[in-house]
């Protein structure tokens, strides 16, 4: 436990003689993550996981210098205790916020305790066919610009872009699968995929109105 | 620093919280999808690039997801992608890997075009995720994770990049008029043959009638210079040779010519070699693909001064970028 508080104040040290945002800056914040982690405060509550990600912008931000908070000094506490007076506030931040949701409504999926009751997150029911994929499946097949059909792999008149993306559509043919019925390469295939069909995919995603 | 075994591969591993918002838009993202399997790999993704984004922001490196695939809710419906923009530096593919899982599907479709790749175990709860390491790129669909290099290897790699970048500045053609030189470009007879030189310039004469040219003025203004381009480690380094000649036409643009011809010593270009002008806009503006006997392809346009315009020779999947202002 000594052994790793010197390490760590060392590191510390050493982090902030390099400027923000430099490689060795950062490489040196990576560290210490990697060896505070398992020395930080446990519990087993909904918002855990908010409050230590909060305390880790909260250490790359304050420990060489002070962009949000006081900065760290290494004369009152070491990086370990620092870091867990922070976790635990925002611990007590989150108890307070989730009491207050509970008094509002009963949505979240607490028991008393605050241990959260289906840890594994079960996925919504989906519907038969989501839009989403509806409206690329009906592009694909009335190609309405006339293109779709036209870009092929060069001197494959048969592989062209239409039918390509059209068996990449979830659930997709394998690659190896395709490669066997045609008689070219994964790689061949997959290059071609990438390059021309991926970009006729974003612009018809363009103009549906997604980003 | 390569790790041996998987117990390093822990030690080294960054751990990191999954926040309550992550698994929020994750889960969103999930429920768009049309069968279950499909749902289960868009939750674990975007688990993954939030992770590697919240990372990345702690340590100061700016993200952009809106120009990510795996943000557009087509490409993300159409194909297996977790791609996370690092601002003006590429993509970088953020896998996701199941607590059992020892090695990482990296599906072909997303082997081009991205800066590396970084591994992300998701721990069954979807609350932790460990940063396991980084490969700059890969040649299998199943990446052993012992294979990988510890994170640090990331923050190595973004920083040349963006080291090159800001370094290598668009090349001055304009400054060529005034004989300053980009360094790496040398003069056209220093480079090719004296065979080749005549099938270039022969080219080039019956191309430019003599009004166009200013020769006949007999200010003979234009400036050639070429360079050797290698096109990756993938083509057993493959090399050709990037000819560029500029002329000052009357109406104050820039005529530019481009060439590409095969290095000294081979007969001709290899067969599918493209040579593409883009604009400073992303169009690409022209674009000439060599034959299977062709010795040289060539593309002509003119510009403004100050004008930027990008150069890209692509070969199967090794591609060169290079920038250049009129």
């Amino acid at each position: 436990m000594e052994k790793i508080a010197n390490t760590l104040a060392q590191l510390a040290k050493q982090a902030c003689e390099y400027p923000p945002g430099s490689r060795n800056r950062q490489k040196k914040l990576t560290q210490i993550i990697r060896l505070v982690n398992s020395k930080l405060w446990k519990e087993n509550t909904a918002y855990y996981e908010d409050a230590l990600q909060e305390t880790w912008v909260y250490f790359c931000q304050n420990i060489c210098e002070g962009k949000t908070a006081r900065i760290y000094d290494p004369d009152k506490a070491s990086v370990v205790t620092w870091l867990n007076n922070y976790l635990k506030w925002r611990l007590k931040d989150g108890y307070i916020r989730t009491e207050k949701q509970k008094k509002q409504a009963a949505s979240v999926r607490v028991d008393p305790s605050n241990k959260v009751i289906d840890p594994v997150d079960s996925l919504p029911a989906q519907p038969d066919i989501p839009p989403i994929l509806e409206e690329v499946r009906k592009w694909v097949i009335e190609d309405p610009e006339d293109r779709l059909r036209q870009i092929h792999l060069d001197h494959h008149p048969q592989i062209t872009s239409q039918l390509l993306i059209w068996k990449r559509l979830p659930p997709e043919t394998p690659w190896k699968t395709l490669s066997e019925q045609y008689g070219i390469s994964s790689g061949t295939l997959s290059s071609f995929y990438q390059r021309k069909c991926k970009p006729l995919l974003r612009e018809f995603s363009k103009s549906q109105g997604y980003i | 620093m390569m790790v041996s075994n998987f117990q390093d591969l822990e030690n080294i591993a960054v751990p990191l919280p999954i926040t309550s918002k992550t698994r929020e838009i994750a889960r969103e993202f999930a429920a768009q999808q049309a069968t279950e399997l499909k749902a289960k790999q868009v939750l674990y993704n975007t688990l993954a690039i939030l992770t590697v984004q919240s990372y990345l922001q702690m340590l100061g490196i700016a993200t952009d997801l809106f120009n990510s695939d795996s943000w557009n809710p087509i490409m993300r419906t159409c194909d297996d992608v977790a791609d996370l923009d690092i601002l003006n530096l590429g993509k970088l593919e953020c896998r996701p890997l199941k607590s059992s899982d020892t090695s990482c599907h990296i599906p072909m479709e997303v082997w081009d075009l991205r800066l590396g790749y970084v591994v992300v175990k998701i721990d069954d709860s979807l609350k932790k995720a460990a940063l396991l390491g980084f490969v700059p790129q890969v040649a299998t669909e199943e990446l052993a994770i012992t294979n990988l290099s510890p994170m640090e290897a990331l923050i190595d790699r973004l920083d040349d990049l963006r080291v090159s970048t800001t370094n290598s500045t668009a090349v001055n053609l304009g400054e060529w008029f005034n004989h300053i030189f980009t360094a790496g470009w040398s003069t056209v007879e220093s480079i090719l043959n004296p065979e080749q030189l005549t099938v270039a310039w022969g080219f080039r004469n019956t191309e430019l009638s003599p009004e166009n040219s200013s020769e006949i003025k007999g200010v003979n203004n234009n400036v050639q210079r070429a360079k050797l381009i290698d096109l990756g480690i993938q083509l057993g380094a493959r090399q050709v040779v990037l000819l560029v000649e500029i002329t000052p036409e009357d109406n104050g643009s820039i005529g530019v010519i481009l060439q590409i011809h095969p290095r000294p010593g081979d007969a001709y270009l290899p067969e599918g070699l493209m040579l593409k002008v883009i604009e400073s806009s992303g169009e690409v503006f022209m674009q000439a693909q060599a034959r299977s006997q062709d010795n040289f392809i060539q593309l002509q346009f003119s510009g403004r001064s100050q004008e930027l315009f990008t150069v890209q020779i692509i070969l199967n999947n090794a591609e060169l970028t290079e920038q250049f202002q009129l």
